[in-house]
C-alpha cells in the first residue's frame, strides 16, 4: 500500500506542478470584459435612445474655437454651420434666471473683475426698490447679501446684473489667431436657457438702439433658494426677434446638470417646467413621431421628439433627473476619469460596468465617455473594450471633446483598418460627437458619406459664415 | 558548559555551509549534543517544505506555480530547567524571524507544570497559529486565523497546566523591532484557557476560550497637521503558500485604538479520528482626534463650520470582524493521533507510511458593512443609506472580504523526516472590491522534509 500511496503522491504531485505551469492568461481587459455583469436598456428606453439621430454633431458650448462660448455669436454660429445639436451647461441665477452657462467662476470668461470686483454689486438696493420693496426693506437685503456674499459665483448675481458683464471681450485676448472685434463691439451676454432654445429656433435677441437686448422683468410672488439664499423669483421677458442669416437650421439643445449643491433644489423641476413653458419638453408636449431629423437639407432634430438631450456628470443629478424626466427624455451620462465627487476613479471593466449600471438604473440612454488627444488631452475612458461595454448595454455612446480630425477617425475605428480587436464589438464608437470643431465633424461625416441622405451636404467656410453672421 | 555553547555555534555554521550545498549534498543532519551528564542537550534541526499549487479564479489572475514555502533552521539548548529555542526561515528567498525565546519549566508542589517565556513567539490565543507547521494537518492554517490571529509577538508568558486545565497567559509588544514609522510601541495581554475533561490513552477533549486586548499605538504622522494617524491592517491570502497575495481578503481600519479579540475552542480526538474547531470574534475602537482635523480644514470657502458638522460628515464607528473553522481528520494508516498536553495541541504524524484524509471548512468575515451602504466599484466607495449621491457622508463600512472555504486533503508520511501532503480548496468570496472573484479552486500539494 505504501508503495501505491507513494505513486499516487508522486502523480498528484506531478499534475499539480504541470497545471500550475499552465500558461494562465494574464488579466486582459479584451477579455474581462465579457466577464462582467452589464445591465440592458429595457424596450422602452430603447425607444427613446432612438429620438437621437445617428453620428449627430454637438456643438460644444456653440463654439470654443471660433466664438467666445455659449453666447448669442457662439450659438448662431453653431446653427448655421448645421450642427445638430447646441450644447450648454445650466446654472441659476440669484433670481431664478436659468442660465447656459459653464464656468461656476465668472472671472475667465467675463470682465467681472473691473465691473463688480469682488464685492455686491452697487446696484443691488436699486434692484430691490425695482422689485417694489420699501427702501429701508431694500436696505437690510443688501446687508444681508453683503454678508453671505461668495465673488465670482453666478447664483449670487441677479440676471440684471449678470447682464452687465461682458462674454465676448475675454475671447479676443484668448484667443488671438480667432479674434474679431465685433465679439467685443457688440455685447455678448451671458446666455439663458431660453435664449439657447430661441437661437436653435433661427432667432436672435432684440437689442435696442445702444445694442443692448431688449428685456422687462417682474416679481412672481414666489421665492427661490440657492447658494445665496432665499430670494425673490424674478420673471424675465426677453425679446427676440428673427435672425436674417437663419437658414432654416432647427438644432435640437443638449443641456447640462451641474452638481445639485450649486444650483437651488428642485432645479431639474425648474427645468422642466421651463422646457415645457418653452415647449422644449416632449413630455408634456411631444413632437409628432414622423417628423424627420433632416428635412429638405437642413437640420430639424429641434422639431423632433429628440430636440432635447439631457447630460450630467453628477450622481447626484442623475438621480433626481430619473425622478423628474423618468427617462422619457434621451438622457446621457458623462464620464470623467479622475478623484473628484462625480468622478470615475477605476476604470478597470469592473469599475467602468458599474458606472454603466448606475446609468441605467437611473434611467440614461447614452454614456459620454471622455477621449484622449491634443490639445485637452483629456483622460481616455473609450478605449475598444470600453465601447464594447456600453455597446452591450444597447447604451448610445456620446463622447466628448472632438477638435482633430485624428480624434475622429482614432473613434469612428478609420485606425483598426477593419480589424477585430478580440471579440470586441466593432467600430464605430462614437454615435455623436460632442466637437469644438463642428464643421470639421460635419465634414468628416459627410465625407464618410455616414449623414443622413436628407441632412445638409455641404459645410459652410467657418470665417465667411462668422462674417454673415455679421462678427 | 562553555564548550557546549562554542560546540553549538560550530554547528550552526557548518549546517549553515551545509545549506548552502545543499543542492549537491543531502539535507542538514539532525545533530543531538549531550554533555557527559546529559544536563545539556543541543539539537539542531531543519524544515525543508516547498508547496506547489494551481489556482483558478472567476475573474483575476492566480499565480500558480511551485515556491520553496520555508528553509527553516532551528536549534535548542536544554539545560535543566531552562529551554532555549531560535529558529529562522530562509524561506521564500529571505530571511524571516521566527521563534526566539527562553523558557524556565518547573513544576508546584502538587506535580503541576508551570513555565515562564520570554522572547518572540506565538501569543497565547489560537490553538491552530500554537500549532508548529511541521505539526499541522493541513497545507496552510485557515484563512481566518492567518487573517485574525496574532502569529508571534515579544514578550513574556506564564503557562500553568494540570491535569485538567491549561492556562497560558502573557503580555506582548506591539512591534518587535520598535521600527514602527512613528509612535511608541502598544501592548497586548492576552491568554488562553482550557479545560481538559478527557485525556486518556484513547480519548481527548477539550474545550476552550482565549482573549486578546491590545492597544494600538503605533501609525503614520501627517505631517501638515501634526496628528499621528493609527492604522490596523488585517489581511491574508487564500488558503494556499504559492500565491500570497491578499487583496481579497484584505482591511484597513484607520484610527484603530483598542482591538479585543475572543476566542472559542473545541478538540475531540480518538485514536484514528480528530474534530477540532475554533471560532474568533473581534471588535476594533477607534480614537481619532477631531479637534485637530477640524481645525486643519477651516479656512477654504467649503470649509465645514463647526465641530459637529464635521463629525456628522465624517461618522467614526467601531469595527467588528469574525470567523471559525471546523477540521476533521482520519487516519485511514498509521498509529494513532496523540496529544500534546503541554501545550493544549494536538500533535501531527510522522510514523512511517501513515495516511489520514483531513476536511475542513472555514468561515472569515472582514465585512463590517452598516445597513443601508450600497458600493459603487467604479468609486471604490461606500455611501451612506443607499444613496450614490456626489458629496456623501463619509461611510463608516469596511469590506475586507468575507469567504467561505472547504478543504479536502490527504496527507502520507514516507518516514519521520518526509511527508507529502495534497489537497483541494474551494473557495468562495464576497468582497465588493472585487464583485467578479466569487469561486476560487485551489488544488496543492506539499513535500517537506523535517530533520
Amino acid at each position: 500500500m505504501s508503495r501505491k500511496l507513494y505513486k499516487l503522491s508522486l502523480l498528484f504531485l506531478a499534475i499539480v506542478l504541470i497545471s500550475s505551469c499552465k500558461r494562465e492568461e494574464v488579466n486582459n481587459y479584451n477579455v474581462d470584459v465579457d466577464k462582467v455583469e452589464i445591465k440592458q436598456l429595457s424596450p422602452e428606453m430603447l425607444k427613446v435612445r432612438d429620438y437621437v439621430p445617428a453620428n449627430a454633431v454637438i456643438a460644444h458650448r456653440g463654439s470654443t474655437f471660433w466664438t467666445p462660448e455659449e453666447t448669442e455669436a457662439a450659438y448662431r454660429w453653431g446653427r448655421e454651420i448645421g450642427a445638430d445639436y447646441l450644447e450648454a451647461d445650466l446654472q441659476v441665477s440669484k433670481d431664478g434666471v436659468v442660465l447656459a452657462l459653464h464656468d461656476d467662476n465668472l472671472k475667465r470668461t467675463t470682465n467681472i473683475e473691473n465691473v463688480y470686483g469682488e464685492n455686491v454689486p452697487a446696484t443691488r438696493k436699486a434692484y430691490y426698490l425695482g422689485l417694489g420693496y420699501a427702501e429701508a426693506d431694500a436696505d437690510k437685503m443688501v446687508e444681508a447679501d453683503k454678508k453671505n456674499f461668495i465673488p465670482n459665483l453666478p447664483s449670487y448675481y441677479t440676471y440684471e446684473e449678470l447682464m452687465k458683464l461682458d462674454a465676448g471681450t475675454w475671447f479676443n485676448q484668448t484667443s488671438i489667431e480667432q479674434a474679431r472685434p465685433q465679439y467685443a463691439a457688440q455685447h455678448q451676454y451671458i446666455s439663458t436657457l431660453e435664449d439657447l432654445v430661441m437661437y436653435a429656433r433661427g432667432k436672435r435677441l432684440k437689442r435696442d438702439g445702444n445694442g443692448e437686448r431688449v428685456f422687462t422683468k417682474a416679481k412672481t410672488g414666489k421665492k427661490v433658494k440657492s447658494l445665496s439664499g432665499e430670494a425673490d423669483l424674478v420673471q424675465y421677458t426677453f425679446a427676440y426677434e428673427n435672425d436674417a442669416q437663419d437658414s432654416g437650421n432647427r438644432p435640437g439643445i443638449y443641456i447640462e446638470f451641474k452638481e445639485p449643491w450649486l444650483n437651488p433644489a428642485g432645479f431639474e423641476q425648474m427645468v422642466f417646467d421651463e422646457l415645457s413653458r418653452l415647449d422644449m419638453n416632449i413630455i408634456t408636449k411631444p413632437a409628432p413621431a414622423n417628423e424627420q431629423f433632416y428635412v429638405n437639407g437642413k437640420v430639424n432634430v429641434g422639431n423632433t421628439n429628440g430636440k432635447v438631450i439631457l447630460q450630467t456628470f453628477s450622481l447626484q443629478s442623475l438621480g433626481k433627473i430619473k425622478e423628474v424626466f423618468k427617462g422619457q427624455v434621451p438622457m446621457c451620462f458623462l464620464l470623467w476619469k479622475g478623484n473628484g465627487a462625480t468622478d470615475i476613479s477605476d476604470d478597470s471593466p469592473e469599475g467602468y460596468a458599474s458606472f454603466i449600471n448606475l446609468g441605467i438604473d437611473n434611467l440614461a440612454h447614452i454614456i459620454g465617455p471622455s477621449i484622449t488627444g491634443a490639445p485637452n488631452n483629456y483622460p481616455e475612458l473609450l478605449t475598444p473594450w470600453q465601447a464594447h461595454l456600453i455597446r452591450k448595454a444597447k447604451m448610445a455612446i456620446h463622447p466628448y471633446s472632438f477638435d482633430t480630425q485624428d480624434q475622429m477617425k482614432k473613434y469612428f475605428g478609420d485606425y483598426n483598418y477593419g480589424n477585430a480587436i478580440a471579440d470586441l464589438t466593432k467600430p464605430p464608437y462614437a454615435d455623436a460627437m460632442f466637437t469644438n470643431r463642428s464643421e470639421m465633424t460635419l465634414q468628416y461625416y459627410i465625407d464618410k458619406g455616414v449623414r443622413n441622405a436628407n441632412a445638409p451636404k455641404t459645410v459652410k467656410n467657418p470665417n465667411q459664415l462668422l462674417k454673415e453672421l455679421g462678427y | 558548559m562553555k564548550k557546549y555553547i562554542v560546540l553549538s555555534l560550530a554547528v550552526i555554521l557548518f549546517a549553515g555551509k551545509s545549506v548552502l550545498a545543499q543542492d549537491e549534498s543531502n539535507f542538514v543532519k539532525h545533530t543531538n549534543i549531550q554533555d557527559k551528564d546529559k544536563d545539556v542537550v543541543i539539537t539542531l534541526g531543519t524544515r525543508f517544505t516547498t508547496d506547489a499549487a494551481y489556482l483558478n479564479s472567476d475573474f483575476s489572475d492566480m499565480k500558480s506555480g511551485a515556491k520553496i514555502s520555508e528553509f527553516r533552521v532551528r536549534t535548542s539548548l536544554a539545560y535543566k530547567k531552562w529551554f532555549f529555542y531560535g529558529d529562522f526561515d530562509f524561506g521564500e528567498g529571505k530571511f524571516t524571524q521566527k521563534d526566539l525565546y527562553v523558557k524556565y519549566q518547573f513544576t508546584d508542589a502538587d506535580n503541576n507544570a508551570q513555565s515562564l517565556k520570554i522572547g518572540y513567539y506565538a501569543e497565547p490565543f489560537s490553538m491552530s497559529l500554537n500549532t508548529s507547521m511541521g505539526s499541522m494537518h493541513f497545507i496552510t492554517r485557515s484563512a481566518t486565523v492567518n487573517a485574525l490571529g496574532n502569529p508571534r509577538a515579544l514578550g513574556i508568558t506564564y503557562k500553568y497546566v494540570n491535569k485538567y486545565i491549561f492556562a497560558n497567559q502573557g503580555i506582548f509588544a506591539e512591534n518587535k523591532y520598535n521600527n514602527q514609522i512613528a509612535g511608541s510601541q502598544g501592548v497586548a495581554v492576552g491568554g488562553r484557557y482550557l479545560g481538559i475533561p478527557v485525556n486518556n490513552e484513547n480519548l481527548t477533549a477539550h474545550v476552550g476560550a482565549s482573549v486578546r486586548y491590545a492597544k494600538i499605538n503605533t501609525g503614520e504622522i501627517d505631517k501638515a497637521n501634526q496628528i499621528l494617524k493609527t492604522n490596523l491592517h488585517v489581511a491574508t491570502a487564500l488558503e494556499n503558500q504559492v500565491d500570497k497575495n491578499n487583496a481579497f481578503l484584505n482591511a484597513n481600519i484607520p484610527w484603530a485604538n483598542e482591538w479585543y479579540k475572543f476566542g472559542f475552542e473545541g478538540l475531540v480526538k480518538t485514536d484514528k479520528f480528530f474534530a477540532r474547531g475554533e471560532y474568533s470574534f473581534d471588535k476594533i475602537n477607534k480614537e481619532r482626534p477631531d479637534q485637530k482635523l477640524f481645525e486643519a480644514q477651516l479656512g477654504g470657502l467649503w470649509s465645514w463650520t463647526t465641530l459637529e458638522s464635521w463629525q456628522s460628515g465624517n461618522p467614526l464607528d467601531n469595527t467588528n470582524f469574525d470567523g471559525g473553522y471546523i477540521e476533521l481528520g482520519y487516519l485511514l494508516k498509521g498509529n494513532k493521533y496523540t496529544y500534546n498536553k503541554e501545550d493544549g495541541l494536538l500533535n501531527g504524524i510522522s510514523d512511517k507510511g501513515a495516511v489520514e484524509l483531513v476536511a475542513r471548512y472555514s468561515y472569515t468575515n472582514l465585512n463590517d458593512i452598516k445597513n443601508g451602504d450600497v458600493f459603487l466599484k467604479g468609486k471604490n466607495k461606500f455611501y451612506p443609506d443607499g444613496v450614490i449621491t456626489d458629496y456623501p457622508n463619509e461611510s463608516t463600512s469596511i469590506a475586507g472580504g468575507k469567504l467561505h472555504s472547504a478543504t479536502l486533503g490527504v496527507n502520507y508520511v514516507f518516514n519521520k523526516y518526509a511527508k507529502v501532503m495534497c489537497a483541494y480548496t474551494y473557495s468562495n468570496l464576497d468582497n465588493p472590491y472585487f464583485p467578479n472573484d466569487k469561486n476560487f479552486n485551489i488544488v496543492q500539494a506539499r513535500f517537506m522534509f523535517s530533520f
